[in-house]
């Protein structure tokens, strides 16, 4: 079974990311710390057209936050991963959280 | 540009509220403007941060691509005494829409404190204090 898509921008402060996580099927995330109870990947559901995106599956249910928008009922935001979920494993010293990814997609 | 994840981490950011308020609106009210922040892998977030002196800082936050499609994301601490209700009264008290709704991001809905100045009633003078740094 996998999850997903869910999709992730590069910016400034992970330029390179789709072409590592590419070679490595594994996706890191070290930052939120204080607002998911631990460092964590995070990403925005579904596919998302652009340059500067791109998409994924993982075989790990994620969390979800949810949030309003301006008109309609709440709606899933963003998903997270944190330590404690089956398949989230640590890397580098337990600076980062990593989860394994498929189905990579440039937006 | 600065990071929205390492900011909330250094400040001890450990609460969030959601809500269907515009941030743009709130920002006019406010007197104040957006700037931009970026979070992990989620892109570049239009943040207001407003000071609350001893209550500490909130951020407003919405992500910039889609700020005119959804509402606002608002951090604080705990720490400093603020609560959801607190927040969500403060915010409808400030864009005067009493058909906001406001929810955790875990989905259980916050309804708004009563806003009172008076500080005989337990736990309000915190909400008091806070318009009055608004100046509403």
């Amino acid at each position: 079974m996998s999850f997903g898509p869910f999709h992730r921008r590069v910016g400034a402060h992970n330029a390179g990311e789709f072409e590592k996580v590419v070679l490595s099927n594994e996706l890191w995330g070290k930052a939120a710390h204080t607002l998911a109870g631990g460092i964590c990947v995070q990403a925005y559901p579904g596919h998302k057209e652009g340059p500067a995106f791109y998409s994924f599956k993982t075989p790990i249910k994620p969390k979800e936050k949810l949030g309003f928008p301006l008109n309609g009922p709440e709606i899933v935001r963003e998903l997270y991963w944190t330590i404690e979920l089956e398949g989230v494993e640590y890397r580098d010293k337990d600076t980062y959280v990593s989860i394994p990814v498929t189905d990579l997609k440039k937006g | 540009m600065l990071s929205l994840d390492e900011l909330l981490l250094k400040d001890r950011f450990d609460a969030r509220l959601e809500t269907d308020l515009y941030l743009p609106d709130l920002g006019e009210k406010l007197g104040a403007e957006p700037v931009e922040m970026e979070r992990d892998g989620l892109g570049i977030w239009n943040i207001i941060p407003v000071n609350l002196d001893d209550s500490g800082y909130l951020i407003l936050g919405v992500p910039k691509e889609d700020q005119d499609d959804f509402g606002t994301s608002v951090f604080y601490q705990t720490a400093k005494g603020l609560t959801g209700e607190l927040i969500a009264a403060v915010l409808l008290r400030l864009l005067e829409r009493p058909t906001a709704r406001f929810m955790t991001p875990e989905g259980d809905m916050v309804t708004p404190a009563t806003l009172t100045a008076e500080p005989e009633v337990e736990g309000m003078a915190e909400t008091g204090k806070i318009a009055r740094l608004l100046e509403f």
